[in-house]
């Protein structure tokens, strides 16, 4: 079969902003919890550890982009997630296991989109259908299909080296079919687990899926509770954007320029010449939190009683102040 | 004979200094510096039993009964970066100037001598700024041991000289620096300015291989770098050295510091008492920004120390040590062999304000290389290196004046050094070198004939020795002699070795000269049957005929060496974690072993040549525990914490700019990196991490089976050993 080089730049791209729109959607929820009790402090950690699984896809779908000597559009407007609206996942089904992301806090609903994101394969109860996929791993089957078999197709960018990954997990450098395969299938293990019956990633891990249960579980169970242990931040900060004081508005603003630096940041890791360790990456999104604390120290937005939380747009470099 | 040789240029400035003190243990035992721990049996009696407890114990000032002194057991430095360098207008950067500043100007060139030993200080090279790692992290410091001043080190990667759009040159240095002739009675103090360490005077040394140096400039233009590019090319020169001292060290700079009255004590309880303040509002201010209650940082409180500094550079020959003075050493005395060393008193006619009247009490003068211009059989020209030989008064103040210095070989005076040659200005000037023209010159079967000596002539006293050739001298490039567990099966590694260079009267010695290695402990005191078990073997070539000395000493012969010295190579062998001090001492050809000082007072080590080897903390069998555990397939958060409490809870408590080991995904996240700066092939290099240079090959192989298991090798490579 011959490979439509055009179609497979864009889904690899398209699976990048993926990748990368679990980062708002994870981190928007993880920053609500209050670090103070065992179990919330327990979610934080198994969300972050999640997130920090994002940056190795991410770097996966990075090298298989370099490989196959196509360039990433991490902050090409086309391709940045826009959480300015409840976000459908690109190439998503709208009719089987349908949903949108929306940033929220803590709470049923967020876990919910965090299930439905990463919803295994086999426990998905719709089948896969011809206007989208239905579950992520769908989607990487997809890509699957469209890599090339022959070798000589890759090894044309330069690759993120192993000592690049933040997360467990192996980094593939992408040389070969075989080695695409492996990292794509690396991204769906460690999403959703090894199959039926196999709830890790075959990395001794829990997959995402499952972790995020236990989150579920966590909640459910009474551990966490709602009252004490979440911040009440609004959840769809746009929608609620105009009604943010001026003082939130430039933490918001603030915040949203350390997001862009870390957008940028991956755009040039995989764009040098040598990437190499997610330094500033790791960096800016280590910071996030901070920005956001100050946007929640700012107080309810006014006519609510609900904390401002950070909108995660990407914003031009010029408009950062 | 790099002090013979020229062009020589001279630099003058501050150095700055900004070490993590908590594991200094000058006041409370907080540290277990002989297994790289924290003295957690002391703690607990603190009340400390969390790191959130241990950090607020650690800034809180606490009464030291022992030295009457309020302080905080993190002591002037808690939040250190180990960072050093030279001052420059632009550096360091001053993280909080309402409370902290740094010494005007730079450290720059200040003149420079030609062949003909002229002193020209004028031109492009006049005022370049001389810099330690330019353009790249910062050089670190690293005590060997952390509770001795007499173990620094300086782990720098390049010197620069001027910059690549002027004049100067730049260069990578071929070894590691380390502090020579700890000097602490190189200053009187008589105005009480200098806390602390803040009289010791010490040396550095280093040399930058001539395949990596580049000069700056058009040297076609006559001046330094046409003189030094000629000498680069003359045979037998290896590239350029640098030697510089420090002195007169300041702490607590800022003006809110200096403003503390009262007695040297009063003001050093006061400043230690401001420090614990700002450390307190420090945390707070963190604390509030973490909350988001502020949008900015806080400066963290960083109290660096600043010394004076004269230094210079000039051509380095072929086998000349890089880090330590050669030449003929003149010194006080045979403090290792129980001596007390000679002291000399100063003209009592120097007085700074209220000091007027009071005497300026004996002192030893400090060691002195001396290296000889040897020309058609003859010595026509010695330079002695006084840069740690004379006190000074005062901070600030004039150099003790003894009136003419008189050279001797033997009983016969070859020469006579006027006060003015040595005077603040003169001394400043030369970076403490002064150049002696013999007139006439000496032949060199006398020079090699008999000892050398300094003698004082001060204005009211009759003629004092007070310098005497140490005539057989023993010397050593390596400071830090580290050594790991010796190891067995997969685990077996080579023993560290360390050479020592022994000469007598400069020159190579006669056979059947021997050199005697002792072993001290870790303050100085002789391991012995009253004492400490020894903590390394000093192993030897049968050939070189060792013989034990006790205490885990040994004696061996020295062969020739390529050069105009002999030499023997002995490895150190590791028996358990500590830190001896190992004393060098080249015994002459038939002498018997003599009887080694039992202690060596702080103020004795500079007249003492020695090796500090740092025996690590056996940590193999917790390296084989974790692999095996690693095969239960526990996940990553599990193995994270284990790799926590195996590696990175010390530095985590220890160095609080070391706080994102706290965070498990954190240090996760860097493990690339943090694999890279730990890797032992990097250990000279400025950015090996840890800083203090302690982690044990176990806790490598621990590091190095955590970044495999993480990265998925135990799946997609099989086995992981």
């Amino acid at each position: 079969m011959k490979t439509d080089r055009a179609r497979l730049r864009h889904d690899l791209r398209t699976a990048m902003t993926i990748e990368l729109a679990t980062l708002p959607t994870y981190l928007y929820t993880m920053m609500t919890l209050r670090p103070d009790r065992a179990p919330a402090r327990q979610a934080i950690g198994l969300i972050r550890r999640v997130a920090y699984e994002e940056m190795l896809h991410m770097a996966l779908v990075g090298n298989l982009i370099n490989a196959l000597g196509f360039q990433t559009a991490i902050t090409d407007p086309a391709y940045v997630p826009d959480f300015t609206k409840p976000l459908p996942l690109p190439g998503h089904s709208t009719t089987s296991n349908p949903f949108t992301v929306v940033l929220r806090p803590f709470g049923p609903e967020a876990i919910a989109t965090f299930l439905d994101i990463e919803l295994p394969a086999y426990d998905d109860p719709g089948q896969p259908t011809t206007e989208g996929w239905a579950t992520i791993g769908q989607f990487y089957q997809g890509i699957e299909a469209e890599l090339p078999t022959d070798d000589a197709a890759y090894g044309h960018g330069r690759q993120m080296a192993a000592r690049g990954n933040p997360a467990a997990g192996v980094l593939f450098a992408i040389t070969s079919h075989a080695t695409a395969v492996a990292a794509l299938s690396e991204i769906v293990h460690q999403g959703e687990g090894l199959g039926q019956g196999h709830e890790n990633d075959g990395d001794h891990e829990l997959s995402h899926y499952w972790r995020f249960k236990e989150v579920e579980t966590l909640l459910t169970s009474g551990q966490i509770d709602l009252e004490r242990d979440v911040l009440p931040v609004v959840a769809d900060p746009y929608a609620h954007l105009g009604a943010y004081t001026e003082a939130q508005q430039v933490a918001n603003r603030a915040f949203n320029a350390a997001y862009s630096e870390l957008l940028d940041a991956l755009q040039a890791t995989f764009t040098s010449a040598a990437p190499e360790v997610y330094g500033a990456s790791t960096a800016a999104m280590e910071a996030m939190p901070q920005k956001a604390a100050v946007l929640r120290a700012l107080g309810p937005i006014p006519g609510t009683d609900r904390l401002a939380g950070p909108t995660f747009e990407y914003l031009p470099r010029g408009a950062r102040g | 004979m790099s002090t013979i040789a020229r062009p020589r240029l001279y630099f003058r400035g501050h150095a700055w200094w900004d070490p993590s003190t908590f594991n200094n243990n000058d006041n409370f035992p907080t540290y277990d510096a002989a297994n790289v721990r924290l003295n957690m049996p002391y703690l607990y009696t603190q009340g400390v039993y969390s790191p959130d407890q241990f950090r607020r114990w650690a800034i809180t000032s606490a009464y030291d009964a022992s030295q009457d002194e309020h302080l905080p057991p993190a002591e002037w430095n808690y939040y250190g970066s180990m960072a050093c360098g030279f001052v420059s207008p632009t550096a360091p950067t001053i993280e909080d100037p309402a409370w902290f500043d740094r010494p005007a100007g730079g450290t720059t060139v200040t003149g420079w001598s030609d062949e003909a030993g002229t002193y020209p200080s004028e031109g492009p090279w006049a005022a370049a700024q001389v810099t330690l790692n330019p353009d790249r992290m910062p050089t670190k410091m690293c005590d060997v041991n952390p509770a001795a001043f007499w173990s620094t080190q300086l782990f720098a990667d390049r010197l620069q000289v001027g910059s690549p759009d002027t004049v100067g040159f730049g260069g990578a240095f071929a070894r590691r620096m380390c502090s020579r002739f700890p000097n602490l009675q190189n200053n009187y103090d008589a105005t009480g300015e200098l806390l602390i360490a803040g009289s010791m005077n010490v040396i550095w040394q280093g040399c930058l291989d001539r395949r990596d140096l580049t000069l700056f400039g058009d040297l076609a233009v006559p001046g330094p770098g046409r003189a030094l590019a000629e000498a680069l090319d003359r045979p037998g020169v290896a590239g350029l050295m640098i030697r510089f001292s420090t002195f007169e060290t300041l702490y607590f700079n800022g003006a809110p510091f200096r403003a503390l009255g009262g007695t040297k004590a009063q003001r050093l309880s006061a400043r230690m008492g401001l420090m614990a303040e700002l450390y307190a509002d420090y945390a707070a201010q963190r604390e509030a920004w973490s909350r988001g209650e502020r949008t900015v940082a806080p400066a963290r409180p960083v109290n660096r120390a600043y010394s004076r500094t004269v230094g210079w550079i000039a051509p380095w020959h072929e086998g000349a040590l890089c880090s330590e003075p050669e030449g003929r050493l003149l010194f006080a005395g045979a403090t290792l062999l129980g001596e007390t060393p000679r002291t000399v008193t100063p003209s009592q006619a120097q007085t700074h304000g209220d000091q007027a009247g009071q005497p300026y009490a004996p002192l030893p003068l400090g060691p002195t290389p001396v290296e000889a211009d040897i020309r058609d059989g003859a010595v026509a020209r010695v330079v002695l290196d006084t840069a740690v030989t004379l006190p000074k008064l005062w901070l600030g103040g004039p150099m003790a004046r003894y009136g003419r210095l008189a050279l001797q070989l033997g009983t016969q005076t070859i020469a006579c050094i006027e006060p003015e040659a040595y005077a603040e200005a003169a001394w400043a000037e030369t970076g403490g070198l002064v150049d002696v023209t013999l007139d006439p010159p000496v032949p060199l079967d006398a020079w090699y004939g008999a000892d050398l000596r300094l003698v004082v002539h001060a204005e009211t006293d009759a003629p004092v020795e007070a310098l005497v050739e140490q005539a057989f001298t023993a010397r050593c490039d390596l400071r830090g002699v580290y050594a790991d567990e010796p190891g067995a099966g997969a685990y077996a590694r080579p023993d560290p070795t360390f050479t020592v260079r022994v000469q007598h009267r400069g020159r190579r010695p006669p056979p059947g000269t021997r050199l005697v290695v002792a072993q001290y402990d870790a303050g100085f005191t002789r391991v012995g049957p009253a004492g400490q078990s020894p903590m390394v073997e000093l192993l030897a070539d049968p050939a070189r005929h060792p013989e034990p000395v006790g205490a885990g000493g040994l004696a061996c012969t020295v062969t020739a060496g390529p050069g105009d010295w002999a030499e023997a190579t002995l490895a150190v062998r590791a028996l358990r974690p500590g830190i001896p001090n190992l004393p060098l001492l080249a015994l002459p050809p038939g002498a018997p072993i003599p009887t080694l000082a039992r202690t060596i007072g702080g103020t004795a080590i500079v007249d003492v040549a020695y090796v500090v080897a740092r025996a690590l903390p056996f940590h193999d069998q917790r390296a084989d525990d974790f692999a095996q555990w690693l095969t239960t397939n526990p996940d990553a958060d599990e193995v994270n914490a284990r790799v926590y409490h195996e590696v990175f809870a010390l530095w985590a408590w220890l160095f609080p700019v070391m706080d994102f080991l706290r965070d498990p995904l954190a240090f996760q996240s860097w493990r690339g990196p943090i694999m890279q700066v730990t890797d032992p092939a990097r250990f000279t290099e400025t950015a090996y991490m840890p800083v203090n240079r302690c982690l044990s090959a176990g806790q490598r192989r621990i590091l190095e089976l955590w970044d495999a298991y993480l990265n998925g090798r135990s799946r997609h490579h099989g086995r992981l050993r």
